[in-house]
């Protein structure tokens, strides 16, 4: 008899907490991460963070000493290689320095800035990662070291892997392009057409499309950021991995990331939000302006 | 039911959730890992008692949610059916380890085909990917090599004294 209560007593909390979840969902959904349920996820981050990155500081050891281990079979033929590449690379960087000097020439003469040198850099360490469904991970460095909800994220070689979705002091999350869940990335294809780059929470293949095409795309051309509210122009971003050609103006294709999302160790976040792109483009017109004028005059 | 034991379940879970954010995730074969924190539910839940074993289940999903960036309450939702669905069925299963290996195998299966499911509904796109079959069926089988550590270590550690409970 008291078992059957205790069972009546779990069925009903059961149905209550069902209910208390579907409301959670459709609250948090509405509210878009913002309000009571932002302030409860900084809570339990600001809780966990510490937490995860000494469990982070004792696992990334551990794993990587096994990563090795379980390479070392290819590290010989992987050296070879790699002095291979580096008897090209040196041949080449005198050429490279050449070039160099040139575009650092053209630029001051354009007042260019590529995206990625214009705005202040954070390097943050991978703390924590999110489970198969759940492609966002989490990074050391939070509010207090400059980067804000809204901030892209490249790896280390700059190659786009997110934007960020919640900070706090000393942590923040990362949602990557590659989420089903994460906003389209507008990039631009060597050919200059404009199209969406989209995650199927998939590593390796992501969905491209682009409205009004006029020409064909090949797989290999490089896709870069064309600039947007949410990512800064000119950020290297994947690959084309199929041809394609438009249709009644419409090309369907897809891309493969540069990124390697399963092997992040360390990330960059880019201080830049679309405010302060704002704000300096705001504030360049004018001494542009002037520029002109003073060198006319 | 002893506070401690629900006080030691809350614990675990704690453990799990540290665990899993940081290494199980990153021990990802075919590009899916285990969910060590189901998993932890699962055998949390055959050794409470139904309602501290639910709401141990609610407040996992609920502290995963709270760390990821899927819409609040969506583990949540899942872990607590997976924990209602372990304490009604663990009496028919736990009569021998191969039940018992399928009762987990299939409550795993439920709980991440649940996920994949009601995720989609609210906007998380999980069924859209190619993969998630894959996903579907491989995360489970993960669930099930683990469980043959993380049951008996849970059993223990919520303070079973029966040899043959502590075995299954």
């Amino acid at each position: 008899m008291r078992e059957q209560r205790t069972s009546d007593r779990a069925t009903s909390l059961l149905i209550i907490l069902v209910i208390v979840s579907f409301v959670a969902m459709t609250i948090d959904i509405r509210a878009e991460g913002e309000g009571v349920v932002g302030t409860f996820r900084q809570g339990a981050q600001t809780i966990f963070s510490p937490l995860q990155s000494a469990a982070t500081a004792v696992v990334d050891p551990a794993i990587d000493f096994v990563d090795a281990i379980a390479n070392l079979a290819g590290l010989r033929d992987e050296n070879a290689r790699l002095r291979a590449r580096i008897g090209e690379l040196e041949e080449r960087l005198d050429s490279v320095a050449g070039l160099e000097a040139e575009v650092a020439s053209l630029r001051r003469i354009l007042n260019l800035t590529p995206a990625n040198e214009s705005v202040g850099k954070v390097a943050a360490h991978v703390i924590a990662r999110g489970d198969t469904f759940d492609a966002s991970f989490r990074i050391d460095r939070g509010t207090s070291d400059g980067v804000l909800v809204g901030n892209p994220v490249v790896d280390d070689t700059g190659a786009l892997i997110g934007v960020v979705t919640e900070a706090t002091g000393e942590a923040a999350t990362i949602l990557p392009i590659i989420s089903a869940a994460a906003d389209g990335v507008r990039v631009k294809t060597p050919t200059g057409e404009v199209g969406i780059l989209r995650g199927r929470g998939s590593e390796r293949v992501m969905d491209f499309e682009v409205l009004d095409a006029t020409e064909a795309v090949f797989a290999d051309q490089l896709l870069v950021t064309a600039g947007s509210e949410r990512y800064p122009a000119g950020i290297s971003v994947g690959r084309v991995l199929e041809d394609g050609g438009p249709e009644a103006g419409r090309l369907q294709t897809t891309a493969v990331p540069l990124a390697e999302f399963g092997k992040l160790d360390f990330v960059v976040v880019l201080q830049w939000t679309f405010t302060t792109q704002l704000q300096t483009t705001t504030t360049t017109v004018p001494e542009t302006t002037t520029s002109t004028t003073g060198g006319e005059g | 039911m002893s506070g401690r034991r629900i006080l030691v379940g809350l614990a675990l879970v704690g453990l799990a959730i540290v665990l899993q954010t940081t290494l199980v995730v990153r021990v990802s074969i075919y590009g899916v890992a285990a969910d060590l924190v189901l998993l932890t539910v699962i055998a949390a839940a055959r050794r409470l008692d139904p309602e501290p074993a639910v709401l141990l289940g609610f407040t996992a999903g609920i502290i995963l949610d709270l760390l990821g960036t899927a819409p609040l309450g969506l583990r949540a939702l899942v872990y607590t059916i997976v924990a209602y669905a372990t304490v009604r069925t663990r009496d028919r299963f736990e009569v021998a380890i191969p039940t018992l290996g399928l009762a987990v195998y299939g409550i795993a299966l439920m709980g991440t085909v649940l996920l994949a499911v009601v995720g989609t509904l609210f906007g998380e796109g999980t069924l859209r990917d190619p993969g998630v079959v894959r996903q579907l069926l491989l995360g489970p089988a993960y669930d099930l090599v683990l469980a043959l550590v993380v049951l008996p270590a849970v059993s223990w550690a919520l303070g079973t004294t029966r040899r043959r409970e502590a075995l299954l």
